[in-house]
């Protein structure tokens, strides 16, 4: 690969940049993972070698039966904004595209392919400018 | 898993690339090792189970691709170099400069690690362990 170029893609998750309670762990080896791609890509940059990853978000593979977790359960704690879980071919879509000379101009980054799941914040806007929703969620009535 | 039928990108995107693809006996793995033999890469199949890798090498194959299997443990490095070698014998000789060779991984990162400076492949554990100045790879 040094002598003649090439792409290398890593799979991390969302997880590399935000938090998931109970997995310290895996959190830090992701966010190592994206610290180290940006440097290497940076170092082997004049060798034509690019580096980037795609962080996932909740992907729907048979990997997730190893979990003691529901199919259900699984779509109450996706939180895509787009009403369904990822597929593989989401991910392999974006994979090909920073392989091949599609991606041929990009190196360091890291993509994240997680159907808006990184864009939800800890509070919900709608219920700091709403005084009724605030209300009704302070008597525990929930939003509605 | 289910492939799509309708190519998304062009046959001959990844035409004259060979594409190491871990973790490619199922899930992710596999549909993008799929979907890479679509677009003409010949694939390099990895992981540790072999008989998922040869049923993506006949899914491969019965589309008209090229695919070989590898098995092997990311976090041993012995197979990594093996994987690397038989890519390596693919290229057609005098055809170096013009073959790129693309190597996807998906998890671990040993490959990588014993190619920089410092680094130990013997100790992969130390890739990740108690070194507060960023692990015993990357002392610069």
């Amino acid at each position: 690969m040094f002598d003649n170029g090439g792409s290398v893609v890593f799979v991390t998750a969302i997880s590399a940049r935000s938090a998931l309670t109970g997995f310290a762990h895996t959190v830090a080896a992701r966010a190592g993972v994206t610290g180290m791609i940006k440097t290497l890509a940076a170092e082997w940059g004049e060798y034509g070698i690019r580096l980037n990853c795609v962080a996932l978000g909740t992907i729907k593979t048979e990997a997730l039966g190893r979990y003691p977790i529901t199919p259900e359960q699984w779509q109450m704690l996706n939180r895509s904004v787009l009403n369904r879980m990822g597929a593989a071919e989401d991910i392999s879509g974006m994979i090909i595209f920073l392989a091949s000379k599609l991606g041929g101009f990009i190196t360091g980054e890291d993509v994240y392919v997680d159907g808006g799941e990184t864009l939800h914040l800890g509070h919900d806007a709608w219920d700091m400018i709403n005084p009724e929703l605030f209300e009704k969620r302070k008597r525990g009535d929930g939003k509605d | 898993m289910t492939q799509e039928n309708k190519p998304r990108y062009a046959a001959d995107l990844m035409g004259g690339q060979v594409a190491l693809v871990t973790g490619s006996g199922s899930g992710m793995g596999r549909a993008t090792a799929l979907e890479m033999a679509g677009c003409g890469a010949r694939l390099a199949l990895f992981a540790r189970r072999e008989e998922p890798l040869e049923e993506t090498a006949e899914m491969i194959r019965a589309m008209g691709g090229e695919a070989f299997v590898v098995t092997g443990d990311t976090r041993d490095e012995d197979t990594i170099e093996a994987a690397m070698l038989k890519i390596k014998a693919l290229r057609p000789a005098g055809r170096a400069g013009e073959q790129r060779r693309r190597a996807i991984r998906s998890g671990g990162a040993r490959y990588l690690q014993q190619r920089v400076r410092g680094g130990d492949p013997q100790q992969p554990d130390r890739f990740l362990a108690d070194d507060p100045r960023g692990g015993g790879s990357f002392h610069v």
